[in-house]
């Protein structure tokens, strides 16, 4: 069974207000503040001078039982939000595992999921170590993006992005932090720039508390779990309302959703459950064989939940 | 399409494994997407390209050239795939950008597909994306039961800015697909080995070096990144079209498929992607009979 073994964030050093970050982007003041105080929104991690290679190496150098194992190391995948990353033929991802020294393992980018990708990173790397015969292979998986263009900066009305990294070193087996059950629900019918398409915007925001809940509940469903089983909820770290009107709704403690990371470091695409299960390890939020439950989504649409035993 | 489920407690062995290949297709498309238009495509690439002091390519932009991945998939999703055959698996494979870059096609592929099934992505791996995912495909159905995985490589020809140095671009828009099912007839994955770092002058000999396990009468294809490869010795070789870098291995693959003459013998491909030196190979045995 899947086991996460390590898990590592690397947080860019600029922790930027957000209301210089909405005035470059064109939001009004009632724009600023309604991201402020309604969505609970307060500083942006950024790295204006490093690039996605610095992101993604940093995020790995940061993982310390990777230093000396890096001959087991299989399966590198880059969960990432956005399709394209870097002008071809330019790779980061292959520019970050020169550096690290990680060449001989197979690597690739899983896009398409765009911000639950690293819980489909896990699921594919999960598979991958399986099915591979070494039993003692390790699957390294990055997750980290740069807010190069609008669409990656913001979210209309829901979330500002940000530049923090995570990274994570994935077994087959383990004994702690192993993975219960998987749940993903693909909605294509969410295809589109939401900034251009204020219906298109409408019937998302109406269809995703909907959508989000009856997805983390088939995860819960399959691995055997109720809401009342579960110690912690990590979420994707779009804005701190929506998860305290799920949590309303599927009457769930609002103060067991990990949420520390929206107002410090803003949605930093799929590296936001990686970053928020570190800050609950961190914080020994979580004990030994507590069942938790990570949950994002992703433009395009995808909602996606994962069970599993710290 | 809700995939459920944690890993089974036991993975089935590769020669359990119920998937074989069963058809493949591969295409050219002509012309230029309408998309390709869309003033989006120039915002987005200009934001891409300014972090590495890339400049774009007015030509592209102002011609409207290049296509979609969408399109591109999608004809290859209506050649391989019925109702009443519904896929577990797609997955989509790439090396050079779309013309709507910022699109999850997957997603909207899983929704054209019988089946609605799992759908994503993979690229940055270059010719060796292909080859992970195959191991991808194998892995779902060993380990998540998948009963058909849809494999699809595509490329599109122009970029919209100027790469900073020479790099391997397809000389037309087109895909190539894979599909594999557990009903029965097809050819079996019989094993998968790669090599990493493999220099220009060691090409050769690392070739030579992968395909000693390969059955003798084995028909072996080498990709597009093996152009100019000395074939290992004695052994019987087809070479894919040079000019399809991410989607001509497996377009070979397809015309062998095709050919009723390599029926009732193994095949293999190798490629090689010399951004990274790695060089992988696969085979596959003689087709099984359709029951």
């Amino acid at each position: 069974m899947t086991a996460l073994e390590a898990v590592a964030v690397h947080l860019p050093p600029l922790a930027e207000p957000i209301e210089p970050v909405g005035e470059r982007l064109g939001l009004t003041d009632r724009q600023i503040k309604l991201f402020r105080r309604f969505h609970g929104l307060d500083r942006i991690r950024t790295d204006p001078d490093g690039d996605l290679t610095d992101l993604l190496t940093a995020a790995a150098q940061a993982l310390a039982p990777l230093r000396g194992n890096e001959h087991r190391v299989k399966y590198v995948l880059h969960a990432r939000s956005l399709p394209i990353a870097a002008p071809y033929p330019h790779n980061p991802l292959h520019d970050a595992l020169g550096r690290l020294g990680l060449t001989r393992a197979r690597a690739f980018t899983v896009t398409h999921h765009a911000c639950a990708g690293s819980l489909l990173a896990l699921d594919v790397a999960g598979r991958l170590l399986a099915a591979d015969p070494d039993p003692e292979a390790t699957a390294l998986i990055l997750a980290g993006e740069k807010t190069f263009t609008r669409d990656a900066r913001i979210v209309p009305e829901t979330a500002l992005f940000g530049e923090g990294a995570a990274a994570c070193l994935v077994r087959a087996g383990g004994e702690h932090d192993r993975v219960l059950s998987y749940a993903v629900d693909q909605r294509g019918e969410f295809d589109g720039r939401l900034a251009d398409d204020p219906e298109l915007m409408q019937r998302y925001q109406r269809s995703y508390p909907e959508l989000m809940v009856a997805v983390m509940e088939a995860a819960l469903e399959e691995a055997g779990e109720s809401w009342d089983s579960i110690r912690l909820l990590l979420p994707h770290n779009v804005n701190q309302i929506s998860w305290q009107r799920i949590c309303r709704q599927i009457g769930y403690p609002p103060d067991r959703v990990v949420l520390d990371n929206v107002p410090a470091v803003g949605h930093s695409f799929a590296a936001d459950i990686l970053l928020n299960h570190h800050t609950a390890t961190t914080r020994g939020l979580l004990r030994r064989g507590d069942r938790y439950l990570a949950a994002a989504s992703g433009i395009g649409a995808t909602f996606a939940a994962m069970v599993l035993q710290h | 399409m809700l995939v459920r489920g944690p890993l089974p407690a036991t993975t089935l062995p590769r020669t359990a494994s119920p998937l074989r290949l069963t058809a493949a297709h591969a295409h050219d498309l002509p012309g230029h997407s309408p998309l390709a238009a869309d003033p989006d495509l120039r915002a987005f690439t200009a934001d891409l390209a300014r972090p590495y002091g890339v400049e774009l390519d007015e030509e592209a932009l102002a011609g409207a050239r290049g296509h979609s991945y969408d399109t591109l998939a999608e004809r290859a999703i209506r050649a391989l795939t019925d109702p009443a055959r519904p896929v577990d698996l797609l997955v989509l494979v790439y090396a050079t950008p779309d013309v709507r870059p910022g699109q999850a096609v997957a997603l909207r592929l899983a929704e054209s597909c019988p089946g609605e099934p799992l759908s994503f992505a993979i690229c940055d791996e270059g010719a060796g994306a292909a080859f992970s995912a195959l191991l991808i495909a194998d892995a779902y159905a060993r380990t998540a039961g998948a009963r058909r995985a849809l494999l699809i490589a595509v490329e599109q020809a122009d970029l919209h800015h100027r790469p900073h140095r020479p790099a391997r671009l397809p000389d037309r828009h087109s895909a190539a697909a894979l599909l594999w099912e557990a009903d029965g007839g097809g050819r079996a994955l019989r094993g998968t080995a790669s090599r990493s770092d493999v220099s220009d002058s060691q090409v050769d000999y690392v070739l030579r070096e992968l395909c000693t396990e390969l059955p003798e009468d084995a028909l072996l294809l080498l990709g597009p990144g093996l152009t100019g490869a000395r074939p290992p010795g004695g052994r019987e070789t087809r070479t894919a079209r040079p000019g399809n870098p991410y989607t001509g291995s497996w377009a070979a693959l397809a015309a062998a498929l095709a050919d009723p003459g390599c029926a009732d013998r193994p095949l293999a491909l190798a490629d090689r992607e010399p951004e990274t030196g790695r060089i992988d190979l696969a085979h596959w045995a003689a087709a099984e009979p359709t029951p």
